[in-house]
C-alpha cells in the first residue's frame, strides 16, 4: 500500500494542489518525505514550511527516505522555513500577498536553475491567530486559480486532531487531490473557487451537484469499464504470458534436446575408434579424442595448440604436403595414406580424411581430420598382392602345363590315329603279297605238280608255310596293337562261364588226346569280358599246346586268396620252362621253345600281359623245365 | 545274250585279280567276269557313265564282287552309291575283305552288303555265297556257251 502511495505521489505533475489529512507524525512524514525526495530528484526547489514540528523532526523525517538534508539545504534545493518567513511575513496574512510571494518564489527557483517549485506547509500556523479560518479557505480556493499551468505543486498539511471538522470539510472542498492514509485520491467534494467563495447562486450549486452526481456515475462506469478492460487485459496478458511461458518451455526443451544431442555427439567422438583431430584455420590443434592419443602417443594436452606436423615422419616429400594443403585450402576434402611418426618415434601408416569446416559466411574456420592406423591392413594387402601374384604365377604355370598336356594329348591322339591308319594299311597291304605268294604256290602245286621234282614241291610247301606263318604273325600283331586302342568295357564277369566257353572252343585241339581239366572256385570279377576271354583262351591254348607230349594232360583253372587278394591261375603238367627266362615270357615275339616243336607267333602271352595291365592287374608265371607251368594273374 | 556281264569284279591288286579269275576258270566263268580296277571305274560301269556311257542299264551284272580298299573311290563309298539308287539296289554285292577289321564288316552290313568273302577268294567260299544269294543256278550251273 505504501508503495502504491509513493507511486501515486511520483505521478503528480506541476499544477497539482493537494491536501494531506493526517493523524500522526508517521503518517505525515511518510507522505511528505516521499513528495520532497521526488522533487529533489526532479531538480525542483523544495520548500518545507514547518510549524507544528521542529526543523529537527522534519530533517529527521526527510533523512529517513535518503535525503541528504544538509547538502540539499546548502545548495539551496531544500528550504526549511517558518510561518514568519512566509504566511505572516508582513505580520498578517493576505491571500493575494501570499500568492504574489509564491509567484516570486517560483521565478526565483527557475532563475536559480531549478526546474520548478515544490512546496509543503504545516497549516497549523493558522490556528490561534487572528487570521481566521475564513481567510485560510479563501486562500486555498484562490490557489486553484493560480496553480494550473505553473511550475509549482504543493501539499497543504492538515492535522485532523488540531483542526475542527468544519475546516477539514472546507479543506476537502478546496483541494482537487487528497492524501489520506495510504491513498492519493481525487476529491469528490472539490468545488470551483467561485462556489467556495459564495459568489455563485444556489441554482449554480444545484447544477454543480447534479454534475457531480453524473460525474460520480460516469466515474463508476469508467471504473467498471476499466475493470472490464483490465480483466480482459489480464486475461489477454495471462494468455500472452502463458504463450510466452510455453514458448520458453519449448525453447528450453529444444535447447535441452540440442544439448543432449551435442553431448551424445561429443561422447561418440570421444568413443570413436578412429582418431579425430580438430584444428583452427591455421592448422593449430584445438581438440583431439582419446583414439588420437592411442594412435600417436600424444595426450590431448600435449597435442592441443600444436600443429599436426609434430607427427611428421620425414617419409613424405614436400610435394605431398603441398598437395594436401592445396586441397584443403581450396575447401575440398583430402583423403589418402600418410606415413607418420608416433611420440615414441615408431612409424605407422595412417589413412586420413581431412574435411574443411566453413562458417555461415562460407569461410573456412576449422579442419577436421579422421585418422586410422592401416599399417597392418597395408601389410596384409601387400601380402595378399604377393600371394595373388604367386597364385597367378602358379596358375599360369598350371595352364602352361595343361596346355602342354593337351598338346601331348593331341599328339597322342594324332599318333593313335596314325597308328590306326598304319594298322589298317598293314592288314590290307602287307597281306596282299602273301596272298599272291601262297596263291600262286598253291596253283603250282595243284596244277603243275607232275612237272615238279619232289624237292621243288617241298620248297613250294615251305614257301606256303612261311607265307601262312607270316599271315598269322600279322594277324596277331594287329590284334595286339588293337588292344591298346580299344576302350575297356568293364563289368561283372562270371569267370566260370568264360572258362566253359573257351574249353568248348578248344574242343578241336583236344581231339584224340587224354586231357583232364579241373575247374576250381572262380569268383566273379570286374573286367572287360571279351578281353578276359582272350586271356583265358591264350592261357588254356598254351596249356593244351605244351602238354601235347604228356600221355595224360592235366590242367587246372582256379583261384586262391593271397595276402587279401584274389589270384586266378591256370596250371598244367606240360613241359614247363626254365625260370631263368621268365622275364622274356611276356615279350612280343619271345619264344622259349622251338617252332618245329611248338608252333606259335610269340604274341599270345604278350597279349595276356597287355590285357591284364590294362585292367590295372598283374600276371606272372611259376614253372620248372618238364615240371609244368602255372600262370597266375590278379585283376 | 553274248557278252552279257554276269560278274563285275572290282579289284585293284593284279595278283588278286589273277588268283580270282583262276579260281573261276575251272567253271568257265571267266569270260563273263568284267574287271574294273578302281572305285571310279566301278561307278562308271554300274551307272553307265564315263567310258561306259554307251552301256545299257538293262544289262546289269548278276553279282558284284567288291574290294574295299580301292584307289580314287573306296569300296564302302561304291557300296553306298549302289544301295542308295533304286535302279541298282537289287544287285547283290559281295564284299571281298583282306582283313578281319571289324569296322569294315560292321560298316558294310550297315550299308546293305549281301555277303562277305575273305581273300584270297577261295572258290568254295565263293560258291557258298552265290548259293546263299540264290544265283547258284544262274551263274554256275548254266551250261557253258560255246
Amino acid at each position: 500500500m505504501r508503495r502504491e502511495r509513493e507511486q501515486q505521489i511520483a505521478a503528480l505533475r506541476p499544477g497539482d494542489h493537494l491536501c494531506l489529512i493526517y493523524d500522526n507524525l508517521a503518517e505525515q512524514m511518510a507522505a511528505v518525505a516521499a513528495f520532497m525526495r521526488d522533487g529533489l530528484a526532479a531538480g525542483e526547489r523544495c520548500v518545507y514550511i514547518a510549524d507544528d514540528r521542529t526543523f529537527d523532526e522534519v530533517a529527521g523525517g526527510l533523512a529517513a527516505v535518503g535525503i541528504d538534508v544538509a547538502r540539499e539545504r546548502e545548495r539551496g534545493a531544500l528550504l526549511l522555513l517558518t510561518k514568519r518567513d512566509t504566511y505572516l511575513r508582513s505580520g498578517e496574512f493576505h491571500p493575494a500577498a501570499m500568492i504574489a510571494l509564491l509567484r516570486q518564489t517560483i521565478e526565483d527557483a527557475l532563475a536559480a536553475g531549478f526546474t520548478g517549485l515544490r512546496a509543503t506547509g504545516e497549516m497549523t500556523w493558522a490556528l490561534g491567530t487572528e487570521v481566521g479560518c475564513d481567510r485560510l479557505i479563501e486562500y486555498e480556493a484562490l490557489l486553484n486559480n493560480f496553480f494550473p499551468g505553473r511550475q509549482i505543486l504543493a501539499i497543504c498539511q492538515y492535522n485532523r486532531r488540531r483542526f475542527p471538522p468544519t475546516i477539514i470539510r472546507d479543506v476537502l472542498r478546496t483541494h482537487p487531490i487528497v492524501i489520506v492514509g495510504d491513498q492519493v485520491c481525487p476529491s469528490l467534494y472539490f468545488e470551483p473557487p467561485d462556489q467556495v467563495l459564495g459568489q455563485t447562486s444556489e441554482a449554480d450549486r444545484v447544477d454543480w451537484m447534479l454534475t457531480q452526481l453524473r460525474r460520480a456515475r460516469t466515474l463508476e462506469e469508467e471504473i467498471q469499464a476499466l475493470n472490464v478492460s483490465l480483466e480482459r487485459r489480464v486475461v489477454e496478458r495471462t494468455a500472452e504470458l502463458d504463450a510466452t511461458v510455453r514458448e520458453r518451455e519449448q525453447q528450453m526443451a529444444e535447447r535441452q534436446r540440442a544439448e543432449q544431442q551435442l553431448r551424445l555427439q561429443v561422447a561418440a567422438l570421444e568413443a570413436a575408434a578412429n582418431a579425430i583431430v580438430m584444428t583452427d584455420q591455421r592448422g593449430a590443434i584445438q581438440w583431439v579424442n582419446p583414439a588420437f592419443t592411442r594412435l600417436t602417443g600424444y595426450s590431448a594436452a600435449e597435442a592441443i595448440g600444436h600443429n599436426p606436423r609434430i607427427l611428421k615422419s620425414g617419409q613424405m616429400d614436400r610435394a605431398f604436403y603441398q598437395g594436401l594443403w592445396d586441397t584443403i585450402h581450396a575447401g575440398r576434402v583430402w583423403h589418402g595414406d600418410i606415413v607418420n611418426r608416433r611420440k615414441d618415434g615408431s612409424l605407422y601408416v595412417e589413412e586420413m580424411t581431412i574435411t574443411p569446416v566453413r562458417d555461415t559466411t562460407g569461410g573456412i574456420v576449422n579442419y577436421i581430420a579422421i585418422k586410422q592406423d592401416v599399417t597392418d591392413r597395408r601389410r596384409a594387402e601387400e601380402e595378399r598382392t604377393r600371394l595373388l601374384a604367386m597364385e597367378q604365377a602358379a596358375r599360369t604355370e598350371a595352364e602352361a602345363a595343361t596346355a602342354r598336356l593337351q598338346e601331348v594329348n593331341q599328339q597322342l591322339i594324332a599318333a593313335n590315329k596314325e597308328l590306326e591308319g598304319f594298322s589298317y594299311s598293314v592288314s590290307h597291304d602287307l597281306r596282299a603279297p602273301l596272298r599272291a605268294i601262297d596263291g600262286f604256290s598253291r596253283i603250282l602245286l595243284e596244277e603243275h605238280a607232275p612237272e615238279l621234282v619232289p624237292d621243288a614241291q617241298r620248297y613250294l610247301h615251305l614257301v606256303r608255310n612261311n607265307a601262312q606263318q607270316m599271315g598269322r604273325l600279322i594277324d596277331d600283331l594287329l590284334a595286339f596293337s588293337r588292344l591298346s586302342r580299344q576302350p575297356l568295357n568293364k563289368q561283372t564277369v562270371e569267370l566260370s562261364d568264360l572258362v566253359r566257353q573257351v574249353l568248348e572252343d578248344l574242343r578241336a585241339e583236344r581231339e584224340g588226346r587224354r586231357v583232364e581239366v579241373r575247374v576250381g572256385d572262380l569268383p566273379p570279377c570286374q573286367a572287360d569280358p571279351a578281353l578276359l576271354r582272350q586271356v583265358l583262351m591264350n592261357l588254356l591254348a598254351n596249356a593244351l599246346k605244351f602238354t601235347r607230349k604228356r600221355e595224360l594232360a592235366e590242367m587246372e583253372v582256379g583261384s586262391r586268396e593271397v595276402r587279401g587278394e584274389r589270384v586266378y591261375f591256370v596250371k598244367d603238367n606240360g613241359v614247363g620252362f626254365d625260370m631263368r627266362y621268365a622275364d622274356k615270357l611276356f615279350g612280343v615275339f619271345q619264344r622259349l621253345h622251338r617252332a618245329e616243336e611248338y608252333e606259335g607267333t610269340g604274341v599270345g602271352l604278350a597279349i595276356v600281359q597287355r590285357i591284364i595291365h590294362r585292367h590295372g592287374g598283374r600276371v606272372w608265371a611259376e614253372a620248372a623245365v618238364n615240371e609244368g607251368a602255372t600262370f597266375l594273374f590278379q585283376i | 545274250m553274248p557278252n552279257e556281264v554276269e560278274i563285275l569284279l572290282v579289284e585293284d591288286n593284279p595278283s588278286d585279280v589273277e588268283l580270282t579269275l583262276h579260281a573261276f576258270k575251272r567253271y568257265n566263268l571267266t569270260n563273263r567276269v568284267h574287271v574294273v580296277r578302281d572305285g571310279a571305274e566301278a561307278l562308271d560301269f554300274i551307272f553307265c557313265s564315263g567310258e561306259y556311257a554307251g552301256r545299257s542299264f538293262q544289262n546289269t551284272p548278276r553279282v558284284i564282287l567288291l574290294d574295299l580298299k580301292l584307289p580314287l573311290v573306296d569300296g564302302l563309298e561304291v557300296l553306298r552309291r549302289i544301295k542308295a539308287d533304286p535302279r541298282t539296289r537289287p544287285i547283290p554285292v559281295v564284299v571281298l575283305t583282306s582283313s578281319r577289321e571289324e569296322r569294315d564288316i560292321v560298316e558294310s552290313y550297315k550299308l546293305g552288303v549281301n555277303s562277305y568273302i575273305v581273300k584270297p577268294v577261295d572258290f568254295e567260299q565263293f560258291t557258298e555265297s552265290v548259293r546263299q544269294l540264290g544265283l547258284y543256278w544262274v551263274l554256275l550251273n548254266e551250261p557253258p556257251r560255246i
